[in-house]
């Protein structure tokens, strides 16, 4: 009785993965390699890699409405280190700032700083957006570096001061009654004790930058073309190329997260073990 | 001269004076605690001295020098934490080879200095484990070995005992007491276990609110207290307000509220005076009659294994009483002789 009502339930979960996460993903991945694909074809009547080695470039697109997922790709990456780069560079002094000193009027700073937040983002994009024309950042690769930014430096603030906040300050007294001075207390004690949560911000950020859309949309047009522009763009007209961009999106993203979990595993074992 | 010294040192935290005109000196070799109760300025005191917090005003004076501004690593100062403080992403070995590197010891010396360290807090063989492999007593142990290890010229503690079970603790303070003997290493020791400070230092710096108020040797800290606070802190004290009435030598009568007078000596770091405080510790009651006696009744019985402790309604004076067997029972009435070389007067 008892096991029977188990075996309904993971029969139950079972079924829901699989048309939550199996199906989408296999239907996706049969489109990025259909030639013909008609409706009511439980399958694609053809299949080839054609639309792939155009969509990566390696033959020349013939197809309507060719799109190029190495530029995008490309674009993406660059977009998404510069971000990652830049957010680090502010938020992790910010942040240790914020955890160890006590700033003034901090209450009212983390307001100022979480109210775009608040609202719905799109509203904020296209204030930015006129705001940048008038700096001729509409368009270019620092102009969406900047709007993706914004609400990246939050997240990445958050994290990191919690990071910062998870280590005791007797740690670095330690250090500094032990003969170190701050930049080696810094180097040799806090940063290594904080890569597992400054390396969680940082793949956020970039997961975040890399899968972007609205900031890119109201900035980057029309020049910029991330993947996930060219995703929108091409599931108007073209099911393959979608497909394959998406494809991409995934495997990288995925990739990332797989790194960022087993690092932090390893590291975080390495501590309590 | 002393090694150490503080002068006039003044910490405020926003409205909390932290540490209030704070003087002290010690000398080479001396172990000198800081005693008294949580919040009293013991950390901020001993951190002042680390160079981790910097005084409103006063200075610090080591071998002669003004190092008030010196920063922590300039000092050669070596500190335990109370929690330890260990590095967690660091082996023994390298949380203890720390100081040694900073201070660009050679490798070979390093490893046998370790080793040395290690042997000296009974800690051979852990070189490899990592901070939490260990027991809290073996943290504390490798916190020690890491202040050490360098040869400091003096060894700060805040509180290193406080975190262990009682036991350990007893068993880790007469260790702590051998090795600081055996090194003879200058140490400023923050506790606020009047046992331990007994036990382990040969001055002892009684603070309250932020004050050095009383320092001295343990004994002269317990047989001589310099006012009501120190009186009462040290000790199973009992503390009855009265006037002085005469003084004949080192003696002094005392008259209490309920119009009862006593013999008691007056302590002598306490200079005499008319508002006096009567201070009547376990020792100094006894059951018998006649002179400086006083009629109770028993109002409580507790048994202690190795003593019964009573404790007794005297004329409106509530004592203690401590007897090796059990000689009364709750409601029972007796005399008690106040024994006027223990019993202590001081002016309040
Ligand atoms: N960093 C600090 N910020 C604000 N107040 C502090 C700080 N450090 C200590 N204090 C205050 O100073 C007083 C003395 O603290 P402390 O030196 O830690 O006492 P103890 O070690 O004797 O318990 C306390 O009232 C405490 O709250
Ligand atoms: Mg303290």
């Amino acid at each position: 009785m008892y096991t029977s009502v188990r075996l309904a339930l993971k029969l139950v979960v079972a079924v829901v993965l699989f048309l939550s996460i199996v199906m989408p993903l296999t239907t996706l991945f049969l489109w990025s390699f259909a030639i013909k694909w008609y409706w009511p074809s439980p399958i694609p009547q053809e299949l080839g890699t054609d639309y792939w080695l155009e969509a990566l470039g390696l033959r020349r697109g013939l197809a309507i409405g060719a799109v190029s997922v190495t530029t995008a790709l490309r674009y993406s990456i660059i977009i998404a280190l510069i971000t990652v780069i830049v957010t680090q560079l502010i938020s992790i002094p910010a942040s240790y700032a914020l955890a160890r000193y006590s700033v003034p009027y901090k209450p009212l700073l983390l307001f100022l700083f979480f109210m775009p937040q608040v609202f719905p983002l799109q509203p904020v994009y296209v204030n930015l957006m006129r705001l940048f024309y008038t700096y001729d950042l509409v368009g270019t690769i620092p102009g969406v570096v900047l709007a993706h930014m914004m609400p990246a430096m939050v997240f990445a603030i958050w994290i990191n001061t919690a990071t910062f906040k998870a280590i005791p300050p007797e740690l670095e007294e330690a250090a500094r009654a032990s003969g170190a001075g701050a930049l080696t207390t810094l180097l040799r004690i806090t940063l290594p004790l904080a890569v597992p949560g400054l390396l969680a911000s940082t793949v956020f950020v970039f997961l975040y930058s890399f899968d972007e859309f609205t900031g890119t949309f109201f900035i980057g047009l029309p020049y910029i073309q991330t993947l996930p522009m060219l995703l929108y763009s091409a599931s108007g007209y073209n099911m393959q190329f979608a497909s394959a961009s998406a494809i991409v999106l995934l495997i990288i993203s995925a990739a990332f997260m797989l790194l960022l979990e087993r690092f932090l595993k390893a590291e975080y074992l390495g501590r309590i073990g | 001269m002393s090694l150490l010294e503080l002068r006039r040192v003044t910490k405020r935290f926003g409205k909390v004076v932290a540490v209030s005109e704070v003087s002290l000196a010690v000398g080479k070799g001396e172990i000198l605690s800081l005693l008294g109760p949580s919040g009293c300025g013991k950390s901020t005191t001993l951190r002042i001295i680390a160079g981790l917090t910097k005084p409103d005003s006063g200075s610090v004076i080591h071998e002669g020098r003004d190092i008030t501004e010196l920063p922590p690593e300039k000092r050669n100062f070596g500190m335990v934490f109370q929690n330890y403080a260990l590095w967690p992403h660091m082996t023994v070995f390298d949380n203890v080879a720390f100081g040694l590197r900073m201070r660009g010891w050679a490798r070979q010396d390093i490893a046998r200095r370790v080793k040395e360290v290690l042997e000296l807090v009974k800690l051979s063989g852990m070189e490899s484990r990592y901070p939490t492999q260990l027991s809290g007593g073996q943290q504390q142990r490798v916190a020690l070995a890491r202040a050490l290890a360098p040869s400091p010229s003096v060894l700060l503690m805040d509180e290193p005992l406080s975190n262990l079970d009682a036991k350990l603790r007893e068993e880790l303070r007469h260790e702590l007491r051998s090795i600081l003997r055996s090194l003879r290493i200058t140490t400023i020791y923050v506790t606020h276990d009047q046992a331990e400070a007994m036990a382990l230092s040969d001055k002892i710096a009684v603070m309250n609110a932020g004050r050095i108020v009383q320092t001295g040797t343990p004994a002269e800290i317990y047989r001589e207290p310099a006012d009501p606070f120190v009186a009462t802190f040290i000790g199973e004290s009992i503390a009855v307000p009265g006037s002085l009435l005469s003084v004949n030598g080192s003696l002094g009568l005392i008259r209490l509220p309920n119009g009862v007078q006593l013999k008691a000596r007056i302590s002598k770091a306490s200079p005499p005076s008319k508002e006096a405080l009567l201070v009547l510790r376990p020792e100094a009651v006894s059951l018998g009659e006649g002179e400086n006696s006083l009629k109770c009744r028993v109002s409580r019985e507790t048994y202690m294994g190795e003593r019964v402790e009573y404790r007794l309604e005297c004329e409106g004076v509530e004592l203690k009483l401590r007897s090796l067997d059990p000689v009364l029972s709750v409601g029972e009435e007796a005399r008690v002789v106040i024994d006027p070389s223990r019993a202590i007067i001081v002016g309040r």
